[in-house]
């Protein structure tokens, strides 16, 4: 067999493998773009399922979407963004450094310290809740963005994601850039960053994701619904005692678009940008 | 590249830091601490998970500024459903960030009633002008040590829904209806001409057992003690699973509830004969099963033996008021009076759809008026709610061990008993009883 | 003079690097921690009203029937999905990264999706799949070769399968995500060299692409133990707090249930203590064992 249709034959295979995956993985995802066109009424009264009937679906959900509640759907888009921006871009920047210092260098307490972080990574978030909530609002931080970003800032799961890449990074730039007069920060900067671009792609991705899922911490710091985030409105519809199931299907397609958006844009340059060497082995 | 990859995030940084300082800042500034707006109103801040609820004290304050002196600003926030609990559940125990005014329903946490000093501020002295008009079996679920901390929307009045298109067919009339013996029996035939179920039973809620046993006068916890082993407690189970596995009258509920979006689409789609379940079913009714409209008859309950109550209470969600409320007295005067006044009581059924706690408006011929519940039921709905009226008591559901007794049922007995026929009703809360007493 | 300086820097640099997290730590962790680690000692009726009782807690604890069904379901959950969300994805991934794969934008953005779909809807539609009816997508499928209906949610063996199925379905992407990252770090050269001593497909997969991805297969593999030991929304969205016989109930319901059902957060914490004690020992004895504190890891 040449070596042309040996990789033919291998790509059609990966290739039928995929896409078996792709369709399991989207059929969930068809019944809810189906019924987000439906009435909760049809909804109900059939259950939920995936016939389509042109006649009875409608945009109609999607358009309550925009005026429910004066349109308070926008502003949990719009609180969403925020936090998931802000908390993302400084996720980044903290946690990449500390995995970088901790990969490349060697110092006293380094093993400790990297033994701390694994720790911290463990601790159920479950109960740090009530102390974490009392501790906020001493700090004067109720009701505030910062009392919902700044504890997340330095996740450890993200410390130990970058600090893992760098291992894989060779020191002999560092070296080499050390002799050249090069400063720590400056090698850290325009050497390694540049170099993390893989493990900054999918962080961005990850963080993004997170940060834009998670709704109970900026629920309780954030005193008014108008500042609630997207998935806490969204799982205020879904309760038994009202019928704004409506929103749910609409509003949850609509919520995933952003995020799809991020990771669309990030994917291809980020994940896929770099192919210099540097690596070691 | 390399240098503009770095220079971009950089700068995505470094804006992102001053943002995050300047928006905290704004933020912080912006939300001062003071109740009173200028206006000399006094500002109530609710927590609700029902929109439906929101909207009805806003317009309560908004009737209430009309004719009282200090004036309210309420400001609604609603939540959803298990994130209420816990927002509420930290912020008392924290002693810091509760509302003024606060929805809790009956089975969560947040009710926080087996607390020597409960985090809320009793409605007593508020609610002794309506007292005499009030159903008294709906205070004492939110009553600790003399004190009422919680006000209902509604009584949760247990009722039959029979679904008349299916029970026609069968020949059978609901009227006839009397005891759980003729109740069976009608089901039968109905299974035997129509292929129906009349009735599904819950394996993951609770509504048909409790109100089967408070029907029976008892109850299955007793101060502070489980009691399953009691008559009542043992019938109502035995009942519930004899429906599934000796008449064949009924299965386990699609979804294990009678209270959930399965079930719902069963319902509508005519599969099912009956259900018993408490007022407030009728709002699941009129909003998800759209075809039954017109064909369901509302009866009292079949009962055990003469002499046992036609209905029971179920259910139930209390307008607390929390002991951080910035003005304890009104706050609490105004929730008692958004409930018990009565243009608000009727208010309470023309927007919610609920049977109010103040029962003398039961009988006001408003009670009849057009609206999408009489639409749906007919004119005569509060004719078989007066009948019950005296007779809607409710299982234990705020004692110290309710939570874990609730959780013990709904984890071993439910699915022992009705999931699967694997034990008998008695021996099953025999055990159930020895484990929780321990 | 100079190289002096530079030594300097070269020793202060690493603690500026990790100072984010230091400062992190003590401000917003530590506090928290020990704040939560001495209720697990207390009963706590509310606020201002909590007294130490010993190891009252713990002891309820070793007594209490649900805490081991809990751990008993969550190792189960931990291990199948181990076993399929680590190799899965690392060969996506390895797929995906093949010259000449088309589209590849457009599969990750598809596997990727399910953990942007809300949880609560997520866990509506799977649950309609899961239901014990004929018309269940997964009874429809079961009757096909003439078996079912299968009563999914109930029982515990199937309960495990539903919950394995979703917990798949969600995090496949994100994993895969991992895996192709790690893959960019690793050098074309050296799939060449190996292309040059004759090697297929499967034998660069085995010999170069996995142990060159070991640093962050230890990540991985870190962070599903940990997010195994942790199951709550996937189970709290099929049963709510309370499921048949426990086939739904995990640590986190426990601890759920404790702190916002009972309001006894002492309790609560207990369990929180004693599930982080868990995850830290197995993963202590996983990271030993895959050499992670080594310079290979």
């Amino acid at each position: 067999m040449g070596q042309k249709a040996s990789s033919r034959l291998r790509i059609t295979l990966s290739l039928i493998l995929m896409i078996f995956l792709a369709v399991l993985v989207m059929i969930p995802f068809y019944f809810m773009i189906v019924s987000s066109f439906k009435s909760v009424a049809d909804i109900f009264s059939n259950g939920l399922n995936v016939d389509i009937n042109f006649s009875k679906m409608s945009l109609h959900s999607y358009e309550t979407l925009w005026t429910n509640r004066n349109g308070i759907y926008w502003s949990w888009f719009k609180n969403s963004l925020i936090i998931t921006v802000l908390e993302t871009v400084l996720v980044l920047l903290f946690t990449s450094m500390v995995g970088y210092g901790l990969a490349l260098y060697d110092f006293k307490g380094k093993t400790t310290i990297f033994a701390v972080v694994l720790i911290m990574m463990m601790v159920p978030s479950s109960i740090l809740l009530l102390p974490l909530y009392k501790e906020v609002s001493q700090l004067g931080l109720m009701n505030t963005y910062a009392g919902v970003i700044l504890p997340a800032i330095v996740p450890a799961s993200s410390i130990f994601f970058f600090r893992q890449f760098c291992m894989g990074l060779s020191k002999e730039f560092a070296e080499s850039a050390r002799i050249d007069g090069a400063g720590e920060f400056r090698i850290f900067w325009q050497i390694y960053v540049p170099l993390m671009r893989p493990a900054f792609g999918a962080m961005t991705i990850l963080t993004t994701m997170n940060a834009w899922n998670d709704f109970l911490w900026p629920m309780i710091v954030m005193k008014s619904d108008t500042n609630f985030v997207l998935p806490a409105g969204l799982m205020s519809a879904m309760t038994p005692y009202g019928n704004n199931y409506d929103l749910l299907f609409a509003g949850s397609v609509m919520s995933i678009i952003p995020i799809l958006v991020v990771f669309v844009l990030n994917q291809n340059q980020f994940i896929e940008g770099l192919t210099v060497g540097g690596v070691k082995g | 590249m390399k240098k503009s990859f770095g220079k971009k995030l950089g700068l995505a940084m470094l804006t992102a830091v001053t943002a995050i300082g300047l928006a905290a800042c704004g933020n912080s500034s912006s939300s001062s601490d003071s109740n009173k707006t200028s206006d000399g109103k006094q500002e109530i801040t609710f927590w609700t998970f029902n929109d439906a609820h929101a909207k009805f004290w806003k317009e309560a304050a908004t009737s209430w500024n009309k004719t009282h002196k200090q004036k309210i600003k309420l400001k609604a926030n609603v939540l959803p459903f298990d994130q209420e609990n816990q927002k509420l559940t930290v912020a008392l125990n924290s002693g810091t960030g509760a509302p003024d005014m606060v929805d809790v329903e009956l089975g969560q946490g947040a009710i926080q009633l087996k607390s020597d000093n409960p985090p809320y501020y009793p409605l007593n002295s508020a609610l002794k002008p309506y007292m005499d008009v009030l159903v008294k079996s709906r205070l004492d679920n939110f009553k600790k040590n003399g004190n009422y901390y919680g006000l209902d929307y509604h009584v949760g009045t247990t009722v039959t829904y029979y679904n008349t298109e299916i029970l026609e067919k069968a020949g059978v009339n609901y009227k006839d209806i009397k005891t759980w013996d003729d109740y069976v029996a009608a089901g039968k035939q109905v299974k035997a001409k129509t292929g129906k179920w009349m009735n599904e039973v819950e394996s993951s809620a609770l509504f048909q057992m409790d109100a089967m046993i408070a029907q029976q006068k008892s109850d299955y916890i007793k101060n502070n003690k489980a009691t399953l082993t009691n008559e009542a407690t043992v019938n109502a189970l035995t009942e519930l699973q004899n429906w599934i596995y000796k008449d064949k009258i009924a299965r386990v509920a699609v979804g294990n509830s009678l209270d959930n979006d399965q079930f719902f689409a069963e319902m509508n789609k005519g599969n099912v004969a009956s259900v018993t379940m408490p007022s407030w079913y009728m709002e699941r009714m009129a909003d998800h099963m759209p075809k039954l409209k017109g064909k369901i008859a509302i009866a009292p309950m079949p009962v055990f033996k003469d002499g046992d109550y036609r209905s029971a209470g179920g259910g139930g969600t209390g307008t607390m008021v929390t002991n951080q409320a910035a003005n304890k007295k009104l706050t609490a005067k105004f929730v008692v009076w958004g409930k018990a006044s009565k243009k608000q009581a009727v208010k309470i059924w023309e927007d919610l759809g609920f049977d109010p706690v103040r029962y003398d408006v039961w009988k006001e011929p408003v009670m009849k008026e057009d609206n999408k519940y009489t639409q749906y039921f007919g004119k005569d709905i509060f004719d078989t709610f007066v009948q019950l009226e005296d007779q809607v008591t409710s299982t234990t559901k705020t004692a110290k061990i309710s939570p874990t007794l609730n959780d013990y049922l709904l984890k071993n007995t439910l699915p022992s008993t009705i999931l699967k026929d694997k034990m008998t009703a008695k021996s099953a809360l025999e055990k159930a009883n020895e484990a929780l007493n321990k | 003079m100079q190289s002096k300086r530079k030594i300097d820097w070269q020793k202060i640099a690493p603690y500026l690097f990790v100072s984010p997290f230091i400062i992190s730590f003590l401000v917003f962790s530590l506090y928290p921690f020990i704040n939560a680690i001495i209720m697990s000692f207390q009963q706590v009726n509310g606020f201002n009203d909590a007294k130490f009782i010993g190891f009252a807690n713990y002891k309820q604890m070793f007594n209490d029937g649900d805490f081991y069904a809990a751990l008993w379901n969550v190792v189960r959950y931990g291990f199948w999905t181990i076993l399929i969300l680590i190799p899965l994805p690392m060969l996506l991934a390895y797929l995906m990264n093949q010259k000449g794969i088309p589209f590849k934008g457009f599969f990750r953005s598809v596997y990727f999706v399910p953990v942007l779909t809300s949880s609560v809807v997520a866990g509506l539609i799977f649950k309609y799949a899961f239901s014990s009816e004929k018309t269940g997508v997964f009874n429809v499928w079961l009757s096909h070769i003439g078996v079912g209906p299968v009563d999914w949610l109930n029982s515990s063996g199937t309960a495990m399968f539903a919950l394995v199925v979703i917990a798949v379905w969600r995090w496949l992407g994100v994993n895969m995500i991992y895996f192709l990252s790690g893959l960019q770090g690793i050098s074309p050269e050296l799939y060449e060299s190996a292309d040059m001593d004759g090697a297929n497909g499967f034998q660069k997969f085995w010999y170069v692409t996995i142990p060159l991805l070991k640093p962050i297969t230890i990540y991985v593999l870190t962070i599903s133990i940990m997010a195994g030991f942790s199951l709550f929304n996937e189970t709290y969205v099929y049963w709510g707090a309370q499921s048949p016989n426990n086939v739904g109930t995990t640590l986190v319901t426990l601890i759920y249930k404790a702190a916002f059902t009972n309001g006894n957060f002492g309790y609560s914490c207990t369990l929180g203590v004693a599930l982080f004690v868990i995850v830290v020992v197995v993963n202590a004895i996983q990271t030993r064992a895959m050499g992670l504190f080594s310079d290979e890891g």
